[in-house]
C-alpha cells in the first residue's frame, strides 16, 4: 500500500503520543512506581551481567541526584582505587617539582659559570664587579618564581613538552633579566652593602658559593614544592576514579539497540519515524536540563568532577521506542535485546539514574515543565517560559529557559538593561534576551538609527520604519519596523519588528524579502489583515 | 460571497470586535497578506509540476502557529468545486503551498484569531511564511542564516 508522503498512521501518532507523555511524565512517583524501577534496574543489572549493589537512593532533582552520586561513590571507592587513582598524579607532580627544580639548579650552574669564571681570573678586576654580582643573584633569583607560575598555569600534560619549552624560556628569561636588572639594582644593592660590610675588594670565593647555595638552594626547593601543589589541585584527569557499571550498562543498550534495529523490515520505516519523532519531542529538553546541571556543577565542589558517575538520561529516548515499536509489530528483534530494551524503558521511567557498583541513584521527575512546540508534524519541543522557570523539581531546583536556550534566572525575573545585555559573553543567552524584551523595545533602549520610512502596500495608511544599529555592534542585520494589519482582540493595533538582512535599504524591499516575494509585486499588495 | 460572521464560522471562531460582522469579505486577484503568511499571484508557466489535491470540505490547515496555536485555514468559497492546493510543506523554503481557483471561482484563507479572512479570486498562487535574519552575535561568524517567524 503505498502511503501519501505527508501522512503519518494514526497509531504511530499514537505511540509517540503515548511514549512522550510516559517520558515527560509530571505526576510525583507513588511506592507502587519506586517498586516498579527498582525492579527495572535491578533486572537491567542482571541482563548485563553485574552484581546488584542493593542499595537505591531517590534524589528529587537531576542536580540532587547527580551530586548525590558523586559523594557516594567518593564514600564507596575503596582506597585502593583512590591510592591507584592518584599514584599516576602523584608521580607526574613529582617529575614535574623535579623538573622545576632541575630549572633551578640550571639557573644556579648558569650564575655560577658567570661568576665564578671572573673571580678566578684573579685580582685584577674592575670594582664593580662585586655590584654586577649582587645584581645577578638577586636577577637570577626573579625569574624563578614566574617560571613556577607560568609552567603551573599551562594546561600542557606532557612533562616533556614542558621541559624543552620551559628551559628555552627560561635561559632566555635569565639572560634577559639578568643583564637589565645587574645594571639597575646592581648599583644600588652594592653601595648599601658595601657600607655595610666594609669591602674593599672582591668577596672570596667561599662566601660566593654559600651565599649562591643559600639563596638559591632554597628557592628551587620552594619552587618544586609549589609545583607539586599546584599541580595536584589542578585535577587533571588521572586523579579520576572511573566505575565500570555505567559503560557497561551503556555498551548492552548500545549492542540491543542495534540489534532491533537491524532487525526492522526491509521497507522503509515508520521505526525510523518513531524515532525522530519520539525525539524532537524529548531530547531537546533533556539536553536543556542536563546543560543546566553541568552548568550547576562546572565551578565550586570539585567532587562530581573527580569522582565521575555517569547518567542515563534521555538520551536513548528515539532509540528504545523504535526498539519498542518494531519488538511490538512482530519484527525479528533478539529476545535478549528485546527484553534489554523493555526493562532499560521501565527503569527509565522516573527520571534519570546512575548505575554504579556499590549503589544505584534513582529520581529527578520534574514537577512544572513548560515547554513550546515548534515546527511541522510532530515537530519539536523544547523548554520555554517567558515569566518563570522552565522546569520544576520538588526540592526546588529550577531551569530557566526561552525557546530551549538556558537563560540566568534573573534575566526572566527582572529583566535586563541593555548594557547588562551588551556584557553577557554567550551569544545565545544575548539573543534570549533581546528576544525577551521584543526587538521593537530593544531597538528603542539601544538607540538605533532610523535608515528609511516607506508606506506600507495594502496598509493605509501606516508605515515600514528600517533601523540600523549605530554602535556597528549586530551590523549583519536591520530591524524592520511594522504595525499589524488587523487589531488584536484586546483591539489595540500592535507594532512589530522583526530582523531583516543589512544589505537592503529600502522598508519595502525588506518587507518583500521577509515573504520571498519579488518587490515589485510586493509593491501592487492591496489588503493585508 | 462570504461576511466575516460566515467565514470566520467555517472555522469555528467568533468574529474579533474590530470586524463588522456582515461586511462581505473582498476577493481579490492581487498580492494579498494575511499575517504571517503572503498569498503571491503567479503566472501559469512559472509554476512547476504538481500533484493537486481538490481542497475537501473541512478546509486545508496551511499552518498552524507554533507559539500560539493559532492556524490558517484554505476553504473553498461558495459554489466553488474546482478549488485545488498542492502542499510544499516538505521541500525547503518559504512556500507552504499552491493554490489553483479556477475561472468564476473563489478562495477563502481564513485565520482563527485576529487577521479575519481574505477572499482569493481566480488565478494560480503562492502561499509563502515570513522569515526572518538571525544576527551573528559573533563578528567572525560570517555565515548569514535566515530563520521561519513563529506566528
Amino acid at each position: 500500500m503505498v502511503r501519501p508522503s505527508d501522512a503519518r498512521p494514526a497509531e504511530l501518532d499514537e505511540f509517540v503520543r503515548g511514549w512522550t507523555d510516559r517520558a515527560l511524565d509530571r505526576t510525583p512517583l507513588t511506592d507502587a512506581d519506586r517498586v516498579a524501577v527498582t525492579d527495572a534496574i535491578r533486572r537491567c543489572y542482571a541482563d548485563a551481567g553485574l552484581p546488584w549493589p542493593g542499595r537505591v537512593f531517590w534524589a528529587p532533582s537531576p542536580l540532587a541526584g547527580r551530586l548525590l552520586a558523586a559523594d557516594l561513590a567518593r564514600r564507596y571507592t575503596p582506597v585502593t582505587t583512590r591510592i591507584r587513582a592518584k599514584a599516576p598524579t602523584m608521580g607526574g607532580a613529582l617529575v614535574y617539582g623535579c623538573a622545576v627544580g632541575l630549572y633551578g639548579a640550571v639557573l644556579a650552574g648558569l650564575l655560577w659559570l658567570w661568576l665564578a669564571l671572573p673571580l678566578e681570573l684573579g685580582e685584577a678586576m674592575p670594582a664593580y664587579w662585586h655590584e654586577l654580582w649582587i645584581g645577578a643573584v638577586v636577577a637570577g633569583l626573579l625569574p624563578v618564581p614566574v617560571l613556577v607560575w607560568q609552567l603551573a598555569v599551562e594546561d600542557s600534560a606532557d612533562v616533556v613538552d614542558d621541559l624543552v619549552f620551559g628551559l628555552g624560556r627560561a635561559m632566555a628569561m635569565l639572560f634577559f633579566a639578568g643583564v637589565w636588572l645587574a645594571v639597575v639594582v646592581g648599583q644600588i644593592a652594592a653601595s648599601r652593602m658595601g657600607a655595610f660590610v666594609g669591602w674593599s675588594g672582591l668577596p672570596p670565593q667561599a662566601w660566593v658559593a654559600t651565599l649562591l647555595t643559600v639563596t638559591l638552594g632554597p628557592a628551587v626547593a620552594v619552587a618544586m614544592v609549589i609545583g607539586i601543589v599546584v599541580k595536584w589541585r589542578a585535577d587533571p584527569p588521572a586523579m579520576r576514579c572511573a566505575d565500570p557499571a555505567h559503560d557497561r550498562l551503556d555498551r548492552c543498550l548500545t549492542v540491543a539497540l542495534t540489534a532491533a534495529s537491524t532487525a526492522a523490515p526491509v521497507v522503509p520505516g515508520a521505526h525510523g519515524q518513531v524515532r525522530s519523532a519520539v525525539d524532537g519531542l524529548t531530547a531537546g529538553i533533556d539536553r536543556s536540563v542536563e546543560l543546566a546541571v553541568q552548568e550547576a556543577t562546572r565551578s565550586g565542589r570539585r567532587w562530581p568532577r573527580r569522582y565521575p558517575v555517569g547518567h542515563f538520561g534521555g538520551q536513548y529516548g528515539g532509540r528504545l521506542a523504535a526498539a519498542t515499536w518494531l519488538a511490538a509489530r512482530g519484527a525479528p528483534v533478539p529476545a535478549d535485546a528485546a527484553v534489554f530494551v523493555r526493562d532499560f524503558a521501565a527503569a527509565s521511567r522516573a527520571g534519570w539514574w546512575w548505575p554504579h557498583t556499590r549503589f544505584v541513584v534513582v529520581g529527578g521527575r520534574a514537577s512544572a515543565l513548560h515547554l513550546e512546540r515548534v515546527g511541522a508534524g510532530a515537530g519539536i519541543q523544547r523548554l520555554h517560559r517567558t515569566d518563570g522557570p522552565a522546569a520544576e523539581w520538588p526540592d526546588g531546583y529550577r531551569v530557566y529557559a526561552v525557546h530551549g536556550t538556558g537563560i540566568p534566572a534573573d534575566l526572566v525575573g527582572d529583566g535586563w538593561d541593555v548594557e547588562e545585555i551588551h556584557r553577557h559573553p554567550n551569544s545565545e543567552v544575548r539573543r534570549a534576551a533581546i528576544e525577551l524584551i521584543g526587538w521593537a523595545e530593544y531597538i528603542r533602549r539601544a538607540g538605533w538609527r532610523l535608515v528609511a520610512t516607506a508606506p506600507d502596500p495594502g496598509n493605509p495608511p501606516h508605515e515600514l520604519a528600517l533601523y540600523e544599529d549605530p554602535s556597528r555592534r549586530l551590523r549583519d542585520v536591520r530591524v524592520l519596523v511594522m504595525t499589524n494589519g488587523s487589531p488584536d482582540r484586546s483591539g489595540a493595533l500592535r507594532r512589530h519588528a522583526e530582523t531583516v538582512p543589512d544589505a537592503i535599504d529600502d522598508p519595502v524591499a525588506a518587507a518583500a524579502w521577509q515573504y520571498d516575494c519579488p518587490v515589485e509585486v510586493y509593491r501592487k499588495m492591496r489588503r493585508r489583515t | 460571497m462570504y461576511t466575516y460572521r460566515t467565514a470566520l464560522a467555517l472555522v469555528g471562531v467568533s468574529v474579533p470586535a474590530h470586524f463588522v460582522a456582515d461586511a462581505e469579505v473582498p476577493i481579490l486577484t492581487g498580492p494579498q497578506a494575511q499575517g504571517d503568511l503572503m498569498v503571491i499571484p503567479e503566472r501559469p508557466e512559472e509554476v512547476p509540476e504538481l500533484i493537486w489535491q481538490p481542497v475537501p470540505d473541512e478546509g486545508v490547515q496551511v499552518v498552524r502557529g507554533e507559539a500560539t496555536g493559532n492556524t490558517h485555514w484554505l476553504h473553498r468559497g461558495f459554489d466553488s468545486p474546482g478549488v485545488r492546493w498542492s502542499s510544499q510543506v516538505r521541500t525547503r523554503g518559504l512556500t507552504l503551498g499552491y493554490l489553483d481557483v479556477p475561472p468564476g471561482q473563489s478562495a477563502q484563507l481564513i485565520h482563527t484569531d485576529e487577521h479575519g479572512a481574505n477572499g482569493i479570486g481566480p488565478g494560480i498562487y503562492r502561499i509563502n511564511r515570513k522569515r526572518e535574519q538571525v544576527p551573528a552575535f559573533e563578528p567572525q561568524r560570517a555565515d548569514r542564516r535566515t530563520r521561519l517567524i513563529a506566528d
